[in-house]
Order: C-alpha cells, then sequence, then structure tokens
C-alpha cells in the first residue's frame, strides 16, 4: 500500500482535509481520486487558500475506499493509528461499507467498521461525486452537533 | 415514474408486490430482505385462494449496488428508479437500511 495523500476541499464554506487511502484497495479509489478532482474544481473559486490547507499536518478524515481484503486490514487500521485522536472516518462505498458483492468472500472484510469506528458511510458502487459531498456535509453536521 | 436506469434511488410500491422473491433472487448482492405470509382468500369460487401477505421488504444502501436489476425482474413493476441521487449518506450502517415505509415514501414523492 502506497502512502497516503491529503486532498484540501471545501464544503459550505467549510474546509475539509480528506487524508484519502490510497492504491491497493479497489475502484473506489479511482472513483474517490476523480471525485475529488471534480469537487476540487467546482470549488476552484472560493476564497479559501486549499493549497496552504493541504499542507497542514492536521489530517482529520480517514477515507476508506474499496474492498478491503483481510490481507489489507492491518494496513488500514495502521493508518488509522497513525492520525491520532479526533480522527473521522469516511466509508465510501458498498464494499468498504459492508463488503460489497464480496460480503461473503473469506478474503474480504465485511465493513470497515469490523476494524474502525465509522463517522459516515457514503453508499453507491460506486458512489456519485455528489453521493461524496453529500457524505461531506452529513460529517459536517455529525462535528458541529 | 421513469423506469430508466439513472443514478438515482429506489423505490417501492408495496401494494404491487406479491413477495415472488425473484428481486431478492436476482440481486447480485443479496441485499433486498422480504418477510411474508400465506392469507387464505374466499373468492366465492370453488375454491379459495393462497396469496402472500408482504410484512416486510427492506434494501440495504449499504451494499446495493444500484445496478437496477431488481427493478428489471419485478413482474409487477412494484420497484423503480426514483430521483438523481442515490439514499443519502448515513451515521450507522443500520441506517442504511431502508424499510417498507421508508422505501414507499420514495415511490409516493415522485409521481414525474
Amino acid at each position: 500500500m502506497q502512502d497516503t495523500t491529503p486532498v484540501a476541499v471545501v464544503v459550505d464554506g467549510q474546509p475539509v482535509q480528506l487524508w484519502a487511502v490510497e492504491a491497493g484497495l479497489a475502484c473506489c479509489g479511482v472513483e474517490y481520486a476523480a471525485a475529488t478532482t471534480l469537487v476540487g474544481q467546482l470549488q476552484a473559486q472560493t476564497s479559501i487558500d486549499l493549497d496552504a490547507f493541504a499542507t497542514s499536518d492536521s489530517a482529520n478524515v480517514l477515507v476508506v475506499s474499496g474492498t478491503v481484503t483481510t490481507a489489507l486490514a492491518p494496513y488500514v487500521v495502521a493508518l488509522y493509528q497513525r492520525m491520532g485522536p479526533g480522527a473521522r472516518v469516511m466509508s465510501f462505498g458498498a464494499c468498504a461499507a459492508t463488503g460489497g458483492p464480496y460480503w461473503d468472500s473469506y478474503a474480504v472484510v465485511d465493513g470497515v467498521d469490523r476494524l474502525v469506528p465509522v463517522d459516515v458511510y457514503v453508499p453507491g458502487c460506486p458512489p456519485s461525486p455528489e453521493a461524496l459531498i453529500d457524505g461531506l456535509r452529513t460529517l459536517l453536521l455529525d462535528v458541529r452537533a | 415514474m421513469n423506469s430508466q436506469p439513472r443514478r438515482g434511488s429506489i423505490a417501492l410500491n408495496p401494494p404491487d408486490c406479491t413477495s415472488c422473491m425473484l428481486c431478492v433472487k436476482e440481486c447480485p448482492d443479496k441485499c433486498i430482505h422480504i418477510e411474508s405470509h400465506p392469507v387464505v382468500q374466499e373468492t366465492g369460487g370453488a375454491r379459495p385462494v393462497t396469496v402472500q401477505h408482504l410484512d416486510r421488504f427492506a434494501i440495504d444502501f449499504g451494499l446495493c449496488m444500484y445496478c437496477g436489476i431488481c427493478i428489471d425482474v419485478c413482474p409487477f413493476d412494484a420497484l423503480a428508479w426514483i430521483g438523481q441521487s442515490t439514499a443519502s449518506a448515513a451515521t450507522g450502517s443500520s441506517s442504511l437500511v431502508h424499510e417498507m415505509d421508508q422505501l414507499a415514501a420514495g415511490w409516493n414523492s415522485s409521481d414525474d
């Protein structure tokens, strides 16, 4: 598994830094990358300096996108532990939430919430970019509440 | 009600569902749950007729791939695409399991 990549996005005027689990998982990782690119384009006119935010060490959201195999499960847990206290976890797509079509496989974790506490589940196979934004909004509302 | 597949969600019209279980069987990842019980109806004809009464119809949208096969196989058009987006993100995995009343509410809210 490769290292993580911070991605900064703005939802409802509030900057959110996502720390994506890159590579090694599955197709949702590609979809997530495409979705964040779209989100970045949509927010291109914002006055907030995203580059400055993206270099911050305070990554606060771990996005688990893709099928979590039992072989990769320890890496996901290690990644979560490295983020420290206050880290939020987003389950992106059917595989991360429940195992998806592979829920009955011996080699797949049927839901990443068996490994780490999940704050928000984004449904879809894959989720659309709009679903990602919806998930971020849900996460922000949850943080504010 | 638009029958063309699109990136929407899936709604149910409970009166049209006969608990035939075709959607449950065809769903690639088994995300549809149906519970029913038989009811004997006196029709006034030569013999009574037994039909299934739908007790529970739930779709686990945390598992659903939005492939639309359930909509395609339903012989009674009790399932349909609604809206332009998938189910809303949830803070608990169990709240992505939409029960019959929630699925029916989606049906009733989209008479386009």
